[in-house]
C-alpha cells in the first residue's frame, strides 16, 4: 500500500482568504487541496496526462470538495467507488471491494490524499485521527414532516414494486424514525426467501430517488423466550 | 505500529486476526475468504433470563437446527476453510438435544469447536462426552453469591449451587484426563452488578477454572438495555482489586479496551465480518449477531435449515451483503450497536486499509492458545 511521494509544497498558492492551499506530488502527477476549518473546499490535479487515470483524479476531485480532510483520506476512495458503481453494475474483485483493489489507478491520488492529511496534521498537534463524519441529511427531507415524508416514500415505493411485479400491499412504509429510518411491513404474501433483497434494492431505490443516505428496516420481532424480560 | 496486543499465552483482550495474514492477504487481493471463526447457537431458546442479556433483541423467524442441519454445516465449514466454531451467540446450545453430537462431530472433522454456556445442564455424565472435543468452555456467571445470581441470571436460588457443582466437575474432570480444554468464567458487567465483582473473582480462586474475564455490556444503537458506559469508570478501583487476585494457574482479566471505549467505534466500515460471522439458534445466516432482529432483515442472507451453508457463502447475497456493511452505503458508528464480537477485528482491519499499522512479522513467534477464534 505504501508508495513513494515525490515531495510536497505547503507553502502553494493561499490565494483565497482563510483557504489553506496543501499540494502534493508524486511522479509529475500534483493535487492541490484547499482547506477551509478542516474541510476540502477545492480540489485540483495537474501533471496527469494518461486520459484514463486522468480520469480517475477528476473523480477524486468531484468527490472531495466537502469532505473534511480525514474523511478524505480515510474515505476518498470508497466515496469515488460509490460515485461510479451503477446498479446491477457487476463488482470488480468477487470478494470485498476496497480502494486498493478496485482499481490500480486509484492508489496514486489515495496516497496524495494521505501525504496531504499527514502534513496539515504535523502543524496542528491537536489535530486528532479520529473520524465521526456521517453525510448529513438534507435540509429539503428535514423541512418535511412525518406524513410527507411518508407520503414521499409510498411513492418511491410504489413505482419499486410495479418494476418487480409486486402489488401495492406487499410492501407498506409504515412509520419512519428519527427522519432516517423508514420502516416497512412485508405482507404474507410475500415469501421468506426473497424479503432481505427486497429491502435491500428498495433501500437503493429510496437513496437515489431522494439524494439522502436513509435507512430501511423491516418490523422489529419481540422475544419469544418466555423467561426473558424486557 | 502492529496493532496487536502484547500477547499472553491467552488472550482474552484483544484479537488473533494478525496470526491469520494468509487470509487477510487474499481478502485484500478481494477474494472470496472462508470465515476463520463462525460464532452460532444450536438453538434460540434458553433456560435462563439474564437481565442483561443481548438475545432479548435479536429475534428472528424460528427454524428448528437438527443433527442432519448441524451435521451438514460442520461438513460444509471444515470443507471451505473455516477453523473455529463457538457455541456462542443468541441461545442455550447445552439444551438442543443435538449439543453433545455436534461438539464431537466438529472435532472429528478437524474444527476447533468451543462453547458458551450458563452451565446449568452439563452435568458429570455430559461433561465426560464432551470436554476432550473442545477447546474451551466459558461460563456465563454474573455473580459470585447466591441471592444476587438468582436475581441477575433470572433463575432460582439453588440454580447457583448447580453451576457451582459443575465448574468445579469441569475443572476437575480436565486436570484427571489432562486435557487441553481452557474453562472460563466470563462476568457480563453491567454497573450495577458492582457487588458482585470481587466476590465471583473469590469464587473462581475456590473453583479452579483457568480464567475470569470480565466484559462490558453491548447495547443496541437505540441502548435498549440502558447501558449506562459513563459509569464504568467508577469500577475501575474494583477491577484492579480482581485482577490481583490471579495466581498461577488463574487468571483473571478485564477487558479493558471495550470499557475503556465507552461504547465508542473509532471506524465506520465493517470489515471483520467476512473473517467471522455469526449464525442465530434459528440457522440464519447474518454478517453480526446484532443484525439478527428481523427489523435488519435487509442483512439476512440465508439460513442453514433451508440452504446448504457452502452454498449461501458461495452466493451473490452473501457477497453482497458484506460488501454493504464495508461501503459507505454503512456506518458502524451510527447504524450498528455497541462494540460487537468483530469490534476488534474491525479495529485491526481498518487501521491497517488506512495505512496506520502494518501486518507484524511473526517468524519464530508462538502463536497463542485458540488461534481459531479470532
Amino acid at each position: 500500500m505504501n508508495g513513494v511521494v515525490d515531495s510536497i509544497d505547503r507553502s502553494a498558492d493561499a490565494a483565497v482568504s482563510g483557504e489553506e492551499r496543501l499540494r502534493a506530488e508524486e511522479n509529475g502527477r500534483c493535487l492541490t487541496l484547499g482547506l477551509r476549518k478542516g474541510k476540502v473546499v477545492s480540489a485540483a490535479h495537474e501533471g496527469v496526462t494518461d486520459p484514463a487515470e486522468r480520469e480517475v483524479f477528476d473523480a477524486f476531485c468531484r468527490v472531495l470538495e466537502g469532505l473534511p480532510i480525514q474523511e478524505a483520506a480515510d474515505h476518498a476512495g470508497h466515496h469515488v467507488m460509490a460515485a461510479q458503481h451503477a446498479p446491477g453494475q457487476a463488482r470488480p474483485v468477487p470478494g470485498i471491494v476496497t480502494p486498493w483493489n478496485a482499481d490500480p489507478r486509484f492508489h496514486r491520488p489515495m496516497r496524495l490524499i494521505r501525504r496531504i492529511r499527514a502534513d496539515y496534521a504535523a502543524r496542528r498537534p491537536s489535530a486528532s485521527v479520529e473520524n465521526f463524519w456521517n453525510p448529513t441529511i438534507s435540509k429539503d427531507w428535514l423541512r418535511l414532516d412525518e406524513a410527507k415524508q411518508l407520503a414521499c416514500v409510498d411513492e418511491i415505493l410504489s413505482a419499486f414494486l410495479a418494476e418487480r411485479g409486486l402489488v401495492s400491499g406487499n410492501l407498506v412504509a409504515v412509520g419512519i424514525e428519527n427522519n432516517i429510518r423508514v420502516l416497512l411491513a412485508f405482507s404474507e404474501e410475500v415469501g421468506y426467501a426473497h424479503k432481505s433483497a427486497l429491502l435491500m434494492d428498495f433501500e437503493r431505490k429510496l437513496r437515489t430517488a431522494t439524494g439522502d443516505r436513509l435507512e430501511v428496516f423491516a418490523e422489529e420481532m419481540a422475544d419469544e423466550n418466555r423467561l426473558r424480560r424486557l | 505500529m502492529t496493532g496487536m496486543t502484547d500477547h499472553t499465552e491467552l488472550i482474552l483482550d484483544g484479537t488473533k486476526i494478525a496470526w491469520h495474514q494468509e487470509r487477510i492477504r487474499a481478502w485484500e487481493r478481494g477474494e472470496r475468504i472462508a470465515p476463520i471463526t463462525i460464532d452460532m447457537a444450536l438453538t434460540r431458546a434458553c433456560n435462563f433470563a439474564c437481565h442483561f442479556c443481548y438475545a432479548m433483541l435479536q429475534e428472528n423467524d424460528r427454524k428448528v437446527i437438527n443433527k442432519q442441519v448441524i451435521f451438514d454445516f460442520l461438513e460444509d465449514c471444515a470443507d471451505i476453510g473455516v477453523k473455529g466454531i463457538s457455541f456462542v451467540s443468541d441461545g442455550e446450545s447445552t439444551i438442543s438435544p443435538v449439543f453433545v453430537d455436534a461438539c464431537v462431530r466438529g472435532h472429528e472433522l478437524g474444527l476447533s469447536m468451543a462453547v458458551g454456556t450458563n452451565g446449568f445442564v452439563l452435568n458429570r455424565r455430559k461433561l465426560e462426552e464432551v470436554l476432550p472435543a473442545l477447546t474451551y468452555i466459558r461460563i456465563n456467571i454474573s455473580a459470585g453469591e447466591r441471592e444476587r445470581y438468582a436475581e441477575i441470571m433470572g433463575v432460582k436460588e439453588h440454580w447457583f449451587d448447580r453451576v457451582r457443582q459443575n465448574i468445579k466437575d469441569m475443572a476437575e474432570i480436565k486436570k484427571r484426563d489432562n486435557l487441553p480444554v481452557t474453562i472460563g468464567l466470563q462476568m457480563v458487567l453491567m454497573p450495577e452488578y458492582e457487588d458482585q465483582i470481587l466476590p465471583l473473582a473469590e469464587l473462581g480462586k475456590e473453583l479452579r477454572p483457568d480464567y475470569l474475564v470480565i466484559k462490558h455490556c453491548s447495547d443496541n444503537e437505540d441502548g435498549d438495555l440502558g447501558v449506562d458506559y459513563g459509569a464504568y469508570k467508577g469500577l475501575y478501583d474494583k477491577l484492579h482489586q480482581a485482577e490481583a487476585l490471579s495466581d498461577e494457574g488463574y487468571q483473571v482479566t478485564v477487558k479493558w479496551s471495550k470499557i475503556e471505549a465507552e461504547g465508542r467505534r473509532s471506524y465506520q466500515r465493517c470489515y471483520g465480518a467476512p473473517f467471522m460471522i455469526q449464525l442465530s439458534g434459528s440457522g440464519l445466516v447474518a454478517p453480526c449477531g446484532m443484525l439478527f432482529n428481523e427489523r435488519y432483515k435487509k442483512f439476512h442472507i440465508g439460513n442453514i435449515c433451508d440452504q446448504r451453508f457452502k452454498d449461501i457463502w458461495e452466493s451473490e447475497r452473501y457477497w453482497e451483503v458484506m460488501n454493504y456493511i464495508a461501503s459507505p452505503d454503512f456506518n458502524a458508528q451510527s447504524m450498528c450497536g455497541s462494540l460487537c464480537l468483530q469490534h476488534k477485528v474491525n479495529e485491526f482491519l481498518d487501521g491497517y486499509q488506512k495505512g496506520q499499522l502494518d501486518l507484524p512479522k511473526l517468524n519464530g513467534q508462538e502463536p497463542p492458545q485458540h488461534i481459531d477464534f479470532v
